[in-house]
Parts: structure tokens; C-alpha cells; sequence
């Protein structure tokens, strides 16, 4: 199933610790990810969420780096009716564009907001650079796409003998072109690795009570200044309806009209094939009553049964 | 159903690869939507060449199976908090049932020929409006704590009247009025039938189209750092700096 050499008495289980308080919101990880995987304008799959909690003069500013988690329960997975969406053993959820019809199912079922679909190519500067043109994903069009934790590197890096997380080169780009080492890549399975040391202490996971279990963990604390409780209590039902809120997600528009009409036409109909049935039975209506096309003769099938006629 | 699924045939990305959707049955309620399709049509146009009790109540039992995926499908949308609750499911096959009366009542009041309503649409039709009223007072009343986030609730709530006047008090009058008085039954079903129908499909488009909203970030907890109350408390004594340079060590020391 696993793309990826694997030594098979170990199968690694990557995932980021991310540190609130290191994160300077510099925007570089976003950069490098658009560098490293040639990322649409518009289309982000890392993003640094800037936050602003408080009233003046009690104020406080942090900046939340999300994508997708990789959750160990990927709510994406189950729905794909193609399955273009899968998880590998090592735990990585991937998008197999060549599968993938562009149905939105797995966008709608993210509670991480981590998935988009571009149907159009756009240019960085209006038309199309000889860079873009090089780079281009054509594959990508028209179908969902998302963060992969930089696959290949971390794949290629295993092939040389790298150690992702550790070696720059087999880590994904975000993780090790962070300025502050606020992101941080490897193996919880492994205890001696980087991220299974960093969540030894207080740390949290983004939507934890939706059971997705993420495997993007969050420090918030130092060694001197313990964190204090967020969550609901951070934030009151104003700041909750704010549009502009950064942490108030979006409406989403992959499903629109189109999609309701799918819900509206079809209960209609099935429920109106439900109850044609019971009302049958009841006799409330005559099934005999109901236009049939009867089964024809061959030298009649030109002048059609009576029923249509 | 051919004519909404023809709708989401328009609305995805890559359409010639539209088949590849019966590919799994196994998890995806999308793709047991469209087996129920695969199999209920057949059967219809079966039954309508060689009519039998068997195909009709395969075909009745085909179309609930079709009206549950549907309702999973919503339901298992799990990045939007107002398609995710428990109540979704049910009320979804709630509304179908009571559409499809409202289209069953339309097609008496028109083509009296069909059948003889009697009592018993009426009265199915009242218990139908009165479940789906319900789930939806329901549903609005435990917005907050399911987790449906503010500006969805708004929505909700926005819409409310509307759907209760059109989707629920309309068609219960029309069909109280045709238990009363018989002789104007065949408007009244009509009238019962449309605004069924207008207000079952009005609360689908609002809560898909209106009220999706997703789910943001719940952060459960946050650094200490900022100005005034939010500023960090005085450092604990006798804790390293973590990863700082030598110098800002020094410096503490």
C-alpha cells in the first residue's frame, strides 16, 4: 500500500508539532510551499492563520499554522465515492488526481479547510511565465487538492538513507524552511524523534472534539510562561459571527445550487415513489390507472404503444 | 432524481470521469446513492411494462434506500457543522416524504382519475408536516449546543418564519381543510402539494446553499503573551531558556 521504502518492523507514522510561540507569522513555510509543490495564486496549502484576541489595551497576537492534518481518522477518506482520496500506512492522507472527479465530497467533509479545487489555470502576473509554464499541473485542474506533507521528498529522502525531519532535504518544504524551527517534522511513532520528544509537554490539537485525532500538535507553552485555556472561553458569540474572524470559517461554495437541486429533485421523487406505494396499498391510488407502455408486438414497435401515443 | 443528478453531473470538475464515482460502495454514500439509482430505475421501467406487487414494493423500498444516501451524504459532510448533526438524516427523509405527498397530492387534485385520496392523505400528509415542524424546531433549538457556528445559526434562524408559514402551516391547513370540506378537495390538495414541496426544497437550498458555513479553528488553548491582562506573567524562576543563544543565557544567569 505504502509508496515509500519502509523498513517493515517500522512503519513510521509522520506527522508537525507546530509551536504558537515560536511562529513570527513571516509567511516564509506558505512561500516555500508554493515553491516546493507550484501552487495556483489563490491556492494555499499551507496557510499561517494571524490572530487577534482581546480588547485594547489587553491584547494578544499569534499567528496558527494549518493545512491538512493528516488525521489519523480522516473524515475525507470514508466519503470519496472514487477513492482518489486514501491514506497510506505511515499515515499520510493522499489525493490521487488521476482518480479524482472533483465531486468536493472530501472539501465539505474537512473541518480543517484544507482542501480546494481550482477548475481554472491563473497566472501569478496575468498571463503565463515561462516558470509557471514549466512547472505546470494540469492534473490538478478540476480536482481536489491539498497538502501531502511534501510526499516525495520525504519518499526520496528515504531512498538515500535520509532521515525525514531531520535531513533538511527528505523533510517537506514548510518544515525546513521555517526562520524560527517553529515546525517540526517526523515519526510519533518514534520516541526518540523530534515531535514525540516536543509533545512530551502541553499541547493541543486543532478540532480535537470532532475525533479526527490530527497529527498536526500545537505547543503554546514555554518552559517560563505556561499557556492559558482558549476555546470558547477566548472568544464570545460577536467574535464568533465576524466574518473577518480568522478562525470563523468561511461559507462554502464548492457545493452550490447545482448540489442542492441534487437533494431537492431527489427527495421529491424517492419520497414521492415512497408514499406512491403506501397509497397503493391503501388503494388511495389505482395502479391501474397509471399510463404503462406495454410490451409490443415487433411489427407494431413503428407506430408506438397506446399508452404514449 | 435524473434531473438532480444531471445537476451535480454539472457541478463537478472533471466530468468524463463521472463513472469512476460506483467506485466505493464500501465507505462512500455517494456512491451508494448511485447504486439505489442503478437498481430503483430498472425496476420502475420493469414494473411499468409487466406491473406486479413484488416490483412495486422493491421499487418503493428502492427509493427509501435512495432517500437515506442522500440524507448520509449530508450528514457525513463533516467540515460543515450545520449538515453534520444527528438530526440531518432524518430530517431530510422526513422532507422526502412529505414532498413526495405534496407531488402525490398535486397529481390527485390534477388527475382525478388516479386514485381517491379519502382521508388518508390528509391525514399522512398533517403527520408528515407535523414530524417534519418538529425536527425543525429541533434542529434550531440545539443549533447552539450540536455546534452549528453563529453566522449558520443566523441563517437558521432568519428562515425560520418562512418555512414554517409556507413549508409547514400552509399544507396542514390545506389538508385540515380537506378533511372539512371534500368538495373543494382537489384545490386544496393542490395548494397542500406545491407549498409542500416549496418548502421542502426552500430549507434544502438554505441550509446547502446559505447556511454552510465551515468549521473553523477551535484553538483550546493559547501562549501567554500580549499586553495588559494578556500580558505573560513574571518568568518562573528557574527555568532554562529554551534554544535561546548563549549570550540571552548569559544574561539571565
Amino acid at each position: 500500500m505504502s509508496e515509500m521504502k519502509q523498513d517493515n518492523a517500522h512503519t513510521p507514522r509522520w506527522g508537525m508539532v507546530i509551536d504558537v510561540n515560536r511562529c513570527v507569522g513571516c509567511q516564509t513555510c506558505t512561500i516555500a510551499c508554493k515553491h516546493a509543490n507550484d501552487t495556483l495564486p489563490g491556492v494555499q496549502w499551507r496557510k499561517v492563520v494571524d490572530v487577534e484576541m482581546g480588547e485594547y489595551p489587553s491584547v494578544e497576537r499569534f499567528f496558527l499554522v494549518t493545512g491538512c492534518q493528516h488525521c489519523a481518522e480522516p473524515p475525507c477518506v470514508p466519503v470519496c465515492p472514487t477513492g482518489a482520496t486514501w491514506q497510506r500506512e505511515d499515515g499520510l492522507v493522499i489525493q490521487d488526481y488521476d482518480l479524482c472527479i472533483g465531486c468536493a465530497y472530501c472539501a465539505v467533509s474537512c473541518p480543517y479547510q484544507a482542501r480546494t479545487i481550482a477548475h481554472d489555470m491563473r497566472w501569478y502576473y496575468g498571463e503565463e511565465t515561462k516558470q509557471e509554464e514549466a512547472v505546470r499541473h494540469d492534473d490538478r485542474l478540476g480536482v481536489a487538492q491539498k497538502c501531502t506533507f511534501c510526499k516525495d521528498r520525504v519518499d526520496e529522502g528515504l531512498e538515500k538513507g535520509l532521515k525525514p525531519g531531520v535531513d533538511p532535504e527528505a523533510t517537506p518544504a514548510c518544515a525546513a524552511a521555517c526562520i524560527s524551527s517553529a515546525i517540526q517534522f517526523g515519526d510519533f511513532k518514534d520516541p526518540e524523534s523530534n515531535v514525540s520528544k516536543l509533545i512530551a509537554g502541553p499541547h493541543f490539537q486543532l478540532n480535537a472534539e470532532l475525533g479526527t485525532d490530527p497529527q498536526i500538535k500545537y505547543l503554546y507553552t514555554t518552559p517560563a510562561v505556561p499557556g492559558r485555556p482558549g476555546g470558547s472561553a477566548e472568544m464570545d458569540e460577536e467574535r464568533l459571527s465576524d466574518p473577518a474572524n480568522p478562525l470563523v470559517g468561511p461559507l462554502q461554495t464548492l457545493w452550490d445550487w447545482r448540489a442542492a437541486m441534487n437533494w431537492v429533485f431527489g427527495g421529491i421523487a424517492s419520497g414521492f415513489a415512497v408514499m406512491a406505494y403506501l397509497a397503493s396499498l391503501a388503494g388511495a391510488v389505482y395502479p391501474d390507472m397509471i399510463p404503462r407502455c406495454t410490451p409490443l408486438p415487433a411489427a407494431s414497435w413503428r407506430s408506438g404503444c397506446s399508452a404514449c401515443s | 432524481m435524473a434531473v438532480g443528478l444531471f445537476c451535480v453531473f454539472l457541478k463537478i470538475g472533471r466530468k468524463l470521469r463521472f463513472w469512476r464515482a460506483v467506485s466505493r460502495p464500501q465507505t462512500s454514500w455517494m456512491t451508494r446513492e448511485l447504486y439505489a439509482v442503478a437498481v430503483l430505475y430498472p425496476v420502475v421501467l420493469a414494473n411499468l411494462l409487466w406491473p406486479s406487487a413484488v416490483l412495486s414494493l422493491l421499487g418503493g423500498a428502492l427509493a427509501l434506500v435512495f432517500l437515506w444516501c442522500q440524507a448520509k451524504i449530508l450528514h457525513r459532510a463533516r467540515g460543515i457543522p450545520a449538515w453534520r448533526v444527528p438530526l440531518m438524516p432524518w430530517m431530510l427523509v422526513a422532507t422526502g416524504l412529505l414532498e413526495g405527498t405534496g407531488l402525490l397530492a398535486l397529481l390527485l387534485a390534477r388527475f382525478s382519475g388516479l386514485g381517491q385520496p379519502g382521508i388518508l392523505l390528509p391525514v399522512a400528509g398533517l403527520a408528515l408536516v407535523a414530524v417534519n415542524a418538529a425536527l425543525w424546531i429541533a434542529y434550531r433549538g440545539t443549533a447552539k449546543v450540536e455546534g452549528i457556528v453563529p453566522l449558520a445559526r443566523r441563517v437558521i434562524g432568519d428562515n425560520s418564519l418562512t418555512l414554517h408559514i409556507v413549508g409547514h402551516a400552509l399544507p396542514a391547513l390545506m389538508f385540515v381543510l380537506t378533511l372539512i370540506n371534500p368538495a373543494l378537495m382537489q384545490v386544496y390538495l393542490g395548494v397542500a402539494g406545491v407549498a409542500a414541496i416549496a418548502g421542502g426544497a426552500f430549507w434544502k437550498f438554505t441550509i446547502i446553499v446559505r447556511a454552510g458555513y465551515q468549521q473553523g479553528f477551535v484553538v483550546p488553548a493559547v501562549p501567554q503573551r500580549g499586553s495588559g491582562t494578556r500580558a505573560a506573567p513574571p518568568r518562573v524562576q528557574g527555568t532554562p531558556l529554551r534554544g535561546a543563544p548563549t549570550r540571552m543565557k548569559a544574561a539571565a544567569e
